[in-house]
């Protein structure tokens, strides 16, 4: 059991040994070839006096001693409430690991803590994001002379990181926090590690952007999109589906209301709403028959998949409360990597408006 | 008098616990054994593809009197046999040897006498009640490297669980330097799935589940992409459940949401990998069958954990994650 005393030891080390841990974790992940150090951040020239380094400094640190403290206060929270005995102790016979999760009011008054503790983190990390980026100028990744080098270093970075951080969380002196779904303390990068790391895999996707997405493909991306969305067009990032297909790379482009998904030859792939936009109109205002329903779903995949015959396609319908999913399935094809075949689908409101759209037939093996 | 009273009293006594035990074994449903003929009856449910087994695998799945059984569709060999609700009992009936010789009675059933367990590696897994045979062939290897292998799933009480058998997806060694090597246009190095469960569960508490539901990690898992049907779902307040992602960083996430069941307007609450949250709010009337995404954009700090909150009057259903590197 973790003491008020130890918490705050266990703090304080992790305070001082920061900088040490911070410095051998770039060691450990930057690839000799392509170095892009968080040590980079001492290369401030005199030009920026109006704000002295050891304010930006300060004011960091403070920001770190808050996390510190709020964490420890949580933390002493937790055993002190362990301690009422509202628990109850558990094993997993296949980890070994003993757990506890809190019982009655112990439980509501530990979870109502952690929620003000993540709050208090949202707060926190985005001030300490700005003071970062005052000072952040790391070296910048290599230039490639081809695609297939970039995407290599960009794997390479990525696979490199991912053991960086599984780590850095078994670390001994790792920051550590009860959550009430786990019953345990779980480990979290600290604010300097997390920033290091958010900002390194930004400019990674960056450099996956710039190899990938050529000045022509995105012309050609945006054309399509903008003449089907009427509405000015963002590429968002590279990505990908993995549950369609995990070798395939796909391109997000955003519009104002929706997001579109589509593969390096221009096929739309998927087309959703963004979230937290109002949802299209449930309510009928003059619903339509299930013919006249098809009819629209056939007429949007004309427009959206030009070409695309159905009638050689295995149709399997379906519908929702007033939703309408008209799917057609090639059952001559392989299956998609997460199970299922290669598939069309619209999904349409009584109305006859499109509420979503997926059209996998092009990831087909 | 007292003495007849006394005796009419444990006839009464007898006669319930009897009426008790009657209706108790009537109301228990009996496990289900899975049949060796299947081939001859059984109907054909889908073909899937079996990515944790390997980039080729897929196999063909037939269900006959709610078991499933998938088969290499290639070789035609048994690779799973899942029944879709497993009633058992833990009765200590049969010793560890007994219960042994029952697995490699079902292994030659199903497998044939081409499997010759004599030359693999025994070892057996023990949960409570239950037993897990399981035959490993060191010489072949899946392509996530695993060992392939022959598993058997009994109880105590001699009822069947299921069956694996990776061995027609099997291949020597694959060189050393292949994980280094990594193509571009493959995703990774994170790609892992997260079955549904219902109210808090995670891999680290051992599937602690008010439902009953299961969790498993993508790919060394017994529940499939398309086999994963049996998810939570649930309306009004109180309901939540959550998927507990293994460390990851500049990943996103996507979620299955049912043909059924699933009407409602869910938030989904995602913990980045430093202690922030964000939301993201779906109307799961509007998907069906498929997967949603439910991170607009790569999350450079990881995912830690999704917790799925419902506050519908309508029904909303917990199914599966995938969390990746895109």
């Amino acid at each position: 059991m973790l003491t008020r005393f130890s918490v705050k030891n266990l703090l304080y080390v992790i305070i001082i040994l920061l900088p040490i841990i911070l410095s051998a974790c770039v060691a450990s992940v930057t690839p000799s070839s392509a170095p892009i150090s968080a040590t980079a951040t001492a290369q401030l020239t005199s030009t920026q006096a109006p704000t002295p380094i050891d304010d930006l400094a300060t004011q960091k640190q403070k920001i770190l001693d808050e996390v510190s403290r709020e964490v420890a206060d949580y933390n002493q929270l937790v055993e002190q409430e362990k301690l009422l005995g509202n628990i109850e102790n558990r094993h997993n016979s296949e980890t070994g690991q003993d757990f506890f999760v809190f019982t009655g009011e112990s439980n509501k008054k530990i979870r109502a803590a952690y929620e003000n503790l993540v709050n208090r983190m949202n707060i926190l990390r985005a001030r300490y994001l700005v003071l970062y980026r005052q000072d952040y100028s790391p070296t910048p990744f290599p230039t490639f002379s081809t695609k297939e080098e970039a995407l290599n270093f960009y794997y390479q970075v990525l696979q490199e990181n991912q053991v960086w951080l599984e780590s850095q969380l078994k670390a001994e002196n790792a920051l550590r926090v009860y959550d009430s779904d786990r019953g345990n303390y779980m480990s979290f990068l600290s604010f300097d590690q997390d920033v290091w790391l958010g900002l390194r895999n930004e400019a990674l996707n960056k450099l996956r952007m710039e190899a990938e997405l050529s000045p022509e493909l995105l012309a050609k991306h945006t054309g399509i999109v903008e003449k089907l969305d009427g509405e000015p067009v963002e590429a968002n990032e590279i990505t990908s589906l993995p549950y369609y297909r995990n070798d395939i790379t796909l391109f997000q482009y955003q519009t104002r209301k929706n997001y579109y998904v589509l593969n390096a030859e221009g096929a739309i792939i998927e087309i959703t709403l963004i979230q937290g936009l109002p949802v299209v109109e449930i309510t009928p205002n003059a619903p339509l028959n299930a013919d006249q329903l098809e009819e629209k779903a056939l007429s949007f995949i004309n427009l959206i998949a030009p070409g695309t015959s159905v009638d050689t396609l295995t149709p399997q319908h379906g519908s929702k409360i007033d939703t309408f999913f008209f799917k057609w399935e090639d059952r001559t094809k392989p299956p998609l990597d997460g199970g299922g075949f290669p598939f069309i689908q619209a999904a349409l409101n009584l109305n006859g408006e499109l509420l979503n759209y997926i059209n996998t037939l092009p990831l087909s093996r | 008098m007292k003495q007849i009273a006394k005796a009419t009293n444990i006839v009464l006594v007898m006669l319930m616990l009897l009426t008790q035990t009657v209706f108790s074994v009537q109301a228990k449903s009996e496990n289900k054994k899975p049949d060796p003929s299947f081939r001859d009856k059984a109907t054909h449910i889908e073909k899937s593809h079996k990515p944790y087994y390997g980039k080729n695998a897929v196999v063909d799945t037939y269900e006959l009197d709610g078991i499933y059984y998938s088969v290499d569709a290639s070789t035609g060999e048994v690779a799973e046999i899942i029944p879709d609700v497993i009633n058992y009992e833990i009765t200590a009936t049969y010793t560890e040897d007994q219960l042994q010789d029952m697995a490699e009675s079902i292994v030659v059933q199903f497998l044939g006498e081409k499997v010759d367990l004599s030359q693999m590696t025994f070892s057996l897994g023990q949960k409570i009640g239950t037993y897990f045979f399981r035959w490993e062939d060191q010489s072949k290897k899946l392509d996530d490297s695993s060992t392939v292998f022959v598993q058997v799933g009994l109880s105590q009480n001699g009822d069947f669980l299921n069956l694996f058998n990776t061995l027609p997806f099997g291949h020597g060694n694959l060189k050393v330097h292949a994980k280094l090597t990594r193509m571009p246009n493959l995703i990774g190095p994170f790609n892992q799935i997260y079955a549904n469960g219902g109210a808090y569960w995670s891999q680290s508490t051992g599937m602690n589940s008010a439902t009953g539901g299961y969790y498993y990690l993508y790919p060394s898992s017994a529940c499939t992409a398309s086999h994963c049907s049996k998810f939570f779902y649930k309306s009004g307040s109180n309901t939540t459940g959550g998927w507990f992602p293994n460390a990851n960083t500049n990943t996103r996430a996507s979620v299955f949401i049912p043909s059924t069941h699933a009407v409602g307007t869910t938030t989904y609450v995602i913990k980045r990998g430093n202690l922030t949250t964000f939301n993201s709010t779906v109307n799961q009337n509007l998907w069906f069958n498929t997967w949603v995404s439910i991170t607009s954009s790569t999350v450079t700090s990881g995912i830690v954990s999704i917790n799925m909150t419902s506050t519908s009057s309508s029904e909303v259903a917990w199914d599966e994650a995938w969390v990746y590197n895109p």
